[in-house]
């Protein structure tokens, strides 16, 4: 009796601790609970992935009985091959599997299909599924996840582990039979969200432009950056062709390229402001100089390199703003090459930029010590050297920004659940050329846009300035520039005196026209044309010509007043607010034109957007800078606010949608 | 003489406090498993437990009431014996209920022999000694009998196979037959073929060997062979001093095995903790020395040997319960008195301490005179004294030879 109650004693209090760590660890079962990953937004905030909750179905193959039955059923519905399916099913439970994944994150019409199947042993869970609702856009920038919720590419991959979150768990109380009675849980704490340098518009607009361009110039792919000079942050990056990020898995590897910090191509002409800028910083010439450019023609160490069309003396502006090889080169001469080579690091070239996306290379250069004696020529002009899209954006920036170059970088700042912010961005800046070198280089390139290579560079109502690039790419089979194969591009910023966007456009392997003026330019002229007015940059000069229908802020451009008057008889004549002026799609699949009413320079009047496709709908909203706020699926049944009214960009619209039958 | 024959009021209340506790214990151990069967409530098997209590409270009272001298009549005390062996022999008609032969099931009741067979077995050889006395030591007149019988039903009930309550009838029989002074020679002597007998039944018979095994290192097979063992640890250590609560334990939740009978008191320690399995303790404490005290404040020698034999009996039984239990001991499957469920082990228990509880009403009756027991065998004073002092004290008790200086049991009781 005393040796019990010893015991017990033992037991109940020394042995307490262990013993009931045991017992808890065989009476507990513990589910990990994922938390929520965080948003991506736009610099205005609005969404631009986000993560829902999704049916994930599993079976429990030992619970199975008809194997080929259930099969069957299931393939009608997941629309899969369904002997495929049997055979899976039939090994996991010979094998004596308790778990085999059946179908991953359907869609609510799937999972309620399959619910309705109600078979035996087959089993939902859920699982978040990340969303982009505004499909292709910005799909680079974003990258896309894995079924883990992995991020696998863009910033979802850089930023994975602040977009995580921290896991919670289910504790739950099981017996013996592996049934649980009672359950209590550790909240999961939802991932940190990104705020986006990118604008959702900008971002629309660009990739409108360069994708119709691409496809134009049946070019086999094409990037266009949009820079704000003054901070460093991207507005817009765009690759074409592009990729949908809720479905990444079917796009080709080729499509997920990001081109504007993965693609080295040789610069050609745009380069060349490299030459010009150190000439100019070091005291070595200035823009009214003149350079004999030598008909055309320039021998460096036994190369001789031609111009496209035969010069005599021009001044340097001319010279820069016809694209001269021998005044180019003449420039480099001028620095040679550990000056040149310099200024080269300088501007950015041979490093990575720093941006916050997967997969960026350096580029290709050579420290000078390795040249060849006919390198500096070659280099002068843009060829010998590999850069990136972005690099030369930010080249272009620099001078933009009185020659102060920020790294460019595309995540303004990253913020917890609370809404506060964790981290903002710090771009690494520093001087390159004096901001009276940058003044005057922004001068000559305007004389490019005006008398230049790139006179299709030209805008409405403000001043631009940028270069043309027209590169031969070098064949991999003969190892000397192709005949055939180009990268057409331009770069340039406005307005001119206090340049509000750099934006880059490049072309790789245009068919036909190949001229950086003739197939990059117009791109750029397209987007800046859309996009100043869209920021509110003041125009600095006279608009020239009445808008081209084809661009659409720009034809959306009406007075207030008329707007209002024009709404008014609307609602007048028959009681009933009438669509304002949005035209259907034309294409399959395509938006066609969409001209909406503006009732003042910066609102404009709610469209009617009933009848239309998620997608349409989302397209629509971010052209209109109008931030989407959908429910439901199908087509679009009800909005909010009503049409006609006066809504603002980064104005919340309440979309439902709905199947009619 | 008393006016009214007066029970001892602590033994009573230390039954009946155990056997209350029991009911509550066994609705807390048994609700979740009662829910999980079919066409059972929660409830179900503490009612049935509610009405064996009741039913066995009456017997005690009943038995408390008829003076325990009746079962001195050859005729009850070898009928019972009788009737023990051929209920022994006629479990192993019945179909088996988790592997073993131990009960008989008719119109819906069911009891066990070998419950019997205890009482049945403290009846005869309390009655024997009785007739032999003078003559305890007498190897062949007195022991080898003993031995007999006690060894037959040992052996039927080891058949069935129940090697705990036979372990349990041998307890009984030394208790006694020490208790009356019998040479402790002759215990050595039958001893060594029992234990031998009981090495043989732990080496050729599988899972005994097995069960041993384990008990010395359960951990070595947590899943298998050491799975009850651990199970009941993990309860008791989860416990800790103040429990998880009552009826918050989580082992039942099919972890332990039966919990609610064979290893409830494993529910006690972790739902009550340290203080609940110390107070069932102490409250089988407070039985065995009141129960004794009773026993040998027999009025007569039958009286004496019989409440020993009940006594020992249950609480031989308690604690070799809550050693498999504290996996003090290999693990055997047999309830704890009062407290486990079913009603065919908690009916006879009663029933027994009704007996008990009769005899120390007769114990009061003669307080103030020499106990008989003294009397009867002042021919052989020495020899009776010595085994019956010597084994006592070994269970901390007073012995009672200081009767003529000691103050009056009821005077005590009351005071």
């Amino acid at each position: 009796m005393v040796i019990a109650g010893l015991r017990l004693v033992y037991l109940q209090t020394s042995q307490h601790e262990w013993l009931s760590r045991r017992a808890r660890a065989q009476q507990l079962d513990s589910e990990p609970l994922s938390p929520v990953r965080g948003l991506i937004v736009d610099r205005q905030g609005r969404e631009l992935a986000r993560s829902v909750d999704c049916d994930s179905f599993f079976a429990v193959p030992t619970e199975i009985e008809n194997v080929d039955e259930t099969a069957a059923r299931l393939a009608s519905v997941l629309k899969t091959d369904g002997t495929a399916l049997a055979s899976r099913l039939k090994g996991a439970k010979e094998a004596h599997r308790g778990f085999l994944w059946l179908a991953r994150k359907l869609d609510e019409a799937q999972s309620q299909a399959v619910s309705e199947l109600k078979i035996k042993g087959v089993y939902a869970m859920q699982e978040p599924k990340r969303r982009y609702p505004n499909g292709t856009l910005a799909a680079h920038v974003l990258g896309f996840v894995g079924l883990d919720d992995k991020g696998l590419g863009g910033v979802e991959q850089i930023y994975n582990a602040s977009l995580v979150g921290d896991a919670g768990k289910l504790l739950l109380e099981g017996d013996a039979r592996r049934k649980s009675y009672e359950s209590f849980g550790v909240e999961p704490k939802p991932g940190q969200s990104l705020v986006l340098t990118i604008d959702q518009t900008v971002q629309y607009l660009t990739e409108q432009s360069l994708a119709s361009a691409v496809e134009r110039a049946h070019a086999k792919s094409g990037t266009a950056i949009v820079l704000d000079p003054h901070t460093g942050e991207i507005l817009a990056l765009a690759n074409a062709p592009a990729f949908n990020p809720n479905d990444a898995g079917r796009a080709g590897a080729d499509a997920r390229l990001n081109q504007a910090l993965q693609n080295i191509y040789e610069p050609g002409s745009t380069f060349k402001v490299v030459a010009y800028s150190g000439v100019l910083e070091e005291g070595l010439g200035k823009p009214d100089d003149r350079v004999d450019c030598q008909m055309g023609s320039i021998t460096i160490a036994g190369r001789v390199v031609h111009d496209h069309s035969p010069y005599g003396t021009l001044t340097l502006t001319e010279a820069l703003a016809k694209s001269s090889n021998v005044a180019a080169i003449k420039m480099g001469l001028r620095l040679g090459n550990e000056r040149m080579y310099r200024y080269i690091r300088n501007f950015g070239f041979g490093a990575k930029t720093g941006v916050e996306l997967p997969g960026e290379t350096a580029g290709l250069l050579r420290p000078f010590e390795r040249w060849q004696p006919s390198s500096i020529g070659s280099i002068a002009i843009g060829q010998e050297i590999g850069v990136t899209p972005l690099q030369v954006a930010a080249t272009y920036g620099t001078v933009a920004n009185d020659g102060v170059r920020i790294a460019p970088h595309i995540v303004r700042e990253i913020r917890n659940d609370d809404g506060t912010v964790a981290r903002g961005a710090q771009a690494e800046s520093h001087r390159v050329v004096s901001a009276d070198t940058a003044r005057k280089i922004r001068g000559m390139l305007e004389s490019v846009t005006t008398k230049g290579t790139a006179r299709a560079a030209r805008l409405e109502g403000y001043t631009a300035a940028g270069k043309t690039g027209t590169a031969q790419k070098i064949d991999p089979k003969t190892r000397t520039y192709s005949a055939t194969k180009y990268v057409a591009s331009f770069v340039g910023f406005a307005p001119v005196e206090n340049p509000s966007v750099v934006i880059i456009v490049v072309v790789d392997e245009p068919v036909g026209a190949h001229h950086g003026g003739d197939v990059a330019a117009p791109v750029f002229a397209e987007i800046a044309d859309q996009v100043l007015p869209y920021l509110n940059v003041m125009p600095d000069e006279e608009i020239k010509a009445p808008a081209p229908g084809e661009r659409l802020l720009a034809q959306a451009a009406r007075s207030q007043a008329e707007a209002e008057a024009a709404r008014a008889r609307e609602v007048e004549s028959d009681g009933q607010v009438k669509l304002p002026v949005v035209a259907k799609s034309v294409g399959e699949g395509d938006m066609g034109e969409i001209v909406y009413a503006t009732a003042g320079e910066r609102s404009l009047l709610m469209p009617d957007l009933r009848g239309r496709s998620v997608r349409d709908v989302a397209l629509i909203c971010a052209q209109l800078g109008l931030e989407l706020e959908a429910r439901g699926e199908g087509l679009a049944v009800r909005q909010s606010p009503a049409v006609g009214t006066n809504v603002e960009a980064g104005q919340t619209v309440r979309i439902e949608f709905g199947r009619s039958d | 003489m008393a006016k009214k024959l007066q029970a001892d009021e602590w033994l009573f209340a230390a039954t009946a406090a155990l056997a209350l506790f029991g009911v509550i214990m066994v609705y807390s151990a048994s609700a979740v498993v009662a829910a999980s069967e079919q066409n059972h409530s929660q409830y179900h098997y503490v009612v049935r437990q509610s009405i064996w209590t009741l039913a066995g409270l009456c017997a005690m009272l009943l038995a408390m009431r008829f003076d325990y001298r009746l079962l001195r009549h050859p005729f009850i005390a070898y009928g019972l014996l009788g009737l023990s062996v051929v209920l022994l022999v006629a479990v192993f008609a019945f179909s088996p209920v988790n592997g073993a032969r131990r009960w008989i099931k008719l119109a819906g009741f069911s009891m066990q022999p070998s419950e019997i067979a205890k009482l049945a077995l403290a009846i005869f050889l309390a009655r024997f000694l009785e007739r032999r006395a003078g003559d305890e030591g007498s190897l062949r007149r007195t022991f080898v009998p003993c031995m007999a019988v006690t060894g037959l039903l040992a052996l039927l009930v080891v058949k069935e196979p129940d090697l705990g309550t036979a372990m349990i009838l041998a307890v009984i029989c030394v208790s006694i037959l020490l208790t009356a002074g019998a040479r402790l020679k002759h215990l050595a002597l039958a001893a060594a073929p029992a234990l031998a007998g009981l090495a043989g039944l732990l080496l050729f018979v599988p899972w005994r060997m097995k069960r041993m095994v384990t008990f010395l290192d359960p951990w070595a097979d947590p899943q298998g062979a050491g799975y009850q063992v651990i199970q009941s640890l993990l309860a008791i250590g989860s416990g800790g001093v103040h429990g998880l609560g009552f009826t918050q334990g989580r082992q039942k939740m099919f972890f332990l095995p039966f919990a609610h009978s064979d290893f409830i008191f494993a529910v006690v320690g972790e739902e009550l903790g340290l203080l609940g399995g110390l107070g069932v303790i102490a409250l089988f404490g407070l039985f065995l020395w009141r129960g004794m005290r009773a026993a040998l404040n027999a009025p007569d020698r039958f009286g004496m040997l019989l409440g020993m034999g009940i006594v020992t009996g249950i609480v031989a039984q308690a604690l070799f319960n809550i050693s498999v239990v504290l996996a003090l001991v290999p693990t055997k499957g047999i309830p704890l008195p009062f407290i486990s469920y079913g009603g065919s082990s908690l009916v006879p228990t009663l029933l027994s301490v009704g007996v008990l509880l009769n005899i120390s009403q007769q114990a009061s009756v003669n307080q103030g005179i020499e106990p008989r027991w003294r009397a009867d065998v002042e021919p052989a004073t020495v020899r009776a004294n010595r085994p019956a002092t010597s084994f006592v004290p070994a269970r901390g008790i007073v012995p009672p030879r200081v009767s003529t200086s000691r103050t009056p049991l009821r005077g005590e009781a009351k005071g």
